[in-house]
């Protein structure tokens, strides 16, 4: 007995963090899958049979809801369990506890992957997951808050370094956001009525990447790049003020995807000037990552983690970019319901929060296993399958949501629309099979660096060498 | 009950926000930013510290550059559409 619980909950260091990289691996395929077989749909609608789970109402939300929870969410969960314990000079608190939160947390996705195919859903964009999985969400939220608290209350270090006060602050948002969006205490539905549920609705829609995703990546990239480079962070000042900026200006952005709704007047204009203020932490945190790196570029390239970590950040510059111009009306008259908006989801949590995310697990991965990477040539071809995919895609849906959007204000109906677009449905969908190569080829290289045993010499090096190529 | 609600949900996180921010001033958080700034680097020694790249990474600079310079033209091609034509 005592054997299946060090089996199931071990207490070596690096445990937990290989294990959630290996779910977030796996649910990055499962999740891609999905998207291909929605966007199948627009490409030959009569290819897939006529099953409600495999009807586009089902496969979106399956699609968002495995890549963020199951796929986004386990990579940064298994980074900070490294992470935290590095930078404040102690181990993790509770490895048997971070264990258990890998299998609750791997259940809690699971359910997703039974629930929304089947239809038991609360029907609300982006706040789908059934009132029970919303519990199991926020319970495994608690137990991370605790490993993540117990962590920093027993550190070695006094100053706490700017990707723990993301993490913690991620985290604790990830709570709030969640339980206030999702309505959890009204579990019959889920939701209000009306236009307060819509404002509840669109608070949790944005800030899910905002304040829940967001915070996880950009902590790993602080962490990533500096190491990478062996350059010291270019200000940890400015880091602050960017978190602290964060608080301040993310938390009401979300209405300004009811610009066209009658929601008061004043509550538009503050998710506006805030959505056009988020520039501030945006460039801080991007001015901070780009002059660390600044003149060793050619050390980022040279690591896979690091790689996939610098592409992230060039796509939250084009993510931040657009952002704040789609919350004009004038701008939104054109494209809000239009392909460019879906483009730009793209450009967000595959560009940069998926690639952070890939990148942070190839980089730490070696660092907890004390092993290097399987195959840097294999991390190397799904950075191109990345890349490219990820082009496609926001190619493709841009230029079909600009066509959409010019048609529409001119008075054209949507399905005369469609057939001009389907060209651009294609390219997403070539596009979308690069990402699930690449998907697959991550599973492998992450599957064999974890079962490869560390024989040789350059297996047993410091771990952080390892990582970054460097041979003793 | 929504203002209600709402009301207290930010006045939970202003309060939990300023508490925050008193002990990170009371336990000089912001006071070594200079020494902050190693902190990633913890356990890495000179020579890694030093290494020089094996190889320029061309490739990679002209790919995120292509993605960058796509991705500020369909802004350019977006903005010109919305506020210029319509």
């Amino acid at each position: 007995m005592p054997n299946v619980v060090n089996i199931l909950l071990p207490k070596e260091p690096g445990s937990a963090s290989r294990r959630f990289f290996l779910s977030a691996a796996i649910w990055l395929f499962v999740g891609v899958f999905v998207a291909l077989l929605a966007a199948l749909g627009f490409v030959a609608p009569d290819l897939l049979p006529a099953h409600p789970m495999l009807s586009f109402g089902r496969l979106r939300p399956t699609h968002i809801n495995i890549v963020v929870f199951g796929f986004l969410l386990s990579a940064y969960f298994g980074g900070f369990m490294y992470v935290v314990p590095k930078v404040c000079r102690t181990e993790l608190f509770a490895e048997r506890l971070a264990n258990f939160a890998v299998w609750f947390w791997n259940a809690v996705v699971l359910g997703i992957l039974y629930a929304l195919p089947h239809g038991y859903t609360q029907g609300r964009e982006y706040a789908e997951n059934p009132w029970i999985i919303d519990i199991a969400i926020l319970l495994a939220v608690l137990v991370l808050l605790i490993l993540v608290f117990g962590t920093i209350i027993k550190r070695q270090e006094k100053l706490l370094y700017v990707s723990v006060w993301y993490i913690a602050g991620g985290l604790m948002w990830t709570f709030f956001v969640y339980a206030v969006g999702n309505v959890v205490w009204e579990p019959s539905s889920g939701s209000w009525t009306g236009m307060s549920d819509q404002i509840l609705l669109w608070f949790y829609g944005h800030n899910v990447v905002g304040l829940v995703i967001t915070p996880q990546a950009v902590a790993l990239a602080y962490y990533i790049l500096p190491r990478a480079t062996g350059r010291p962070l270019y200000s940890h000042t400015l880091s602050l003020v960017g978190f602290w900026a964060l608080i301040v200006m993310y938390t009401h952005t979300g209405t300004h995807h009811l610009l066209q709704a009658p929601v008061p007047q004043w509550l538009k204009v503050i998710s506006i000037v805030n959505s056009i203020a988020l520039l501030i932490p945006v460039f801080a945190f991007l001015t901070n990552v780009w002059m660390t790196a600044r003149g060793h570029l050619d050390r980022v390239f040279e690591s896979a983690g690091a790689k996939f970590v610098f592409t992230g950040t060039v796509w939250y510059f084009l993510t931040c970019l657009q952002g704040p111009f789609h919350s004009l009306p004038a701008v939104q008259k054109v494209t809000h319901f239009t392909q460019w908006v879906v483009a730009h989801a793209h450009m967000a949590l595959l560009g940069f929060a998926g690639s952070i995310a890939i990148g942070g697990i190839y980089f730490i991965l070696p660092q907890v296993t004390g092993r290097k990477l399987y195959s840097e040539k294999l991390a190397d071809y799904h950075f191109w399958l990345t890349l490219v995919g990820g082009i496609g895609i926001f190619i493709s849906l841009t230029i079909g949501g600009l066509l959409q959007g010019e048609a529409w204000a001119n008075g054209e109906v949507v399905y005369r629309v469609l057939s001009e677009l389907r060209v651009y449905f294609i390219v997403r969908g070539m596009s979308g099979v690069l990402i699930l190569v690449g998907a697959l080829l991550f599973i492998y290289n992450v599957l064999m660096t974890l079962l490869a045993k560390p024989s040789t010499a350059a297996d047993e090096q410091p771990a952080e060498a390892i990582a970054k190529g460097v041979t003793a | 009950m929504f203002v209600s609600m709402w009301v207290v949900f930010l006045l939970s996180g202003l309060v939990m926000a300023i508490v925050t921010i008193v002990w990170a001033i009371r336990s000089k958080q912001f006071d070594d930013q200079q020494r902050a700034r190693f902190l990633p680097l913890t356990g890495l020694t000179g020579r890694e510290l030093a290494a020089a790249p094996k190889k320029r990474h061309r490739a990679e600079i002209v790919g995120i550059w292509s993605m960058l310079i796509i991705g500020v033209s369909a802004l350019g091609a977006c903005l010109v559409l919305t506020l210029v034509v319509y």
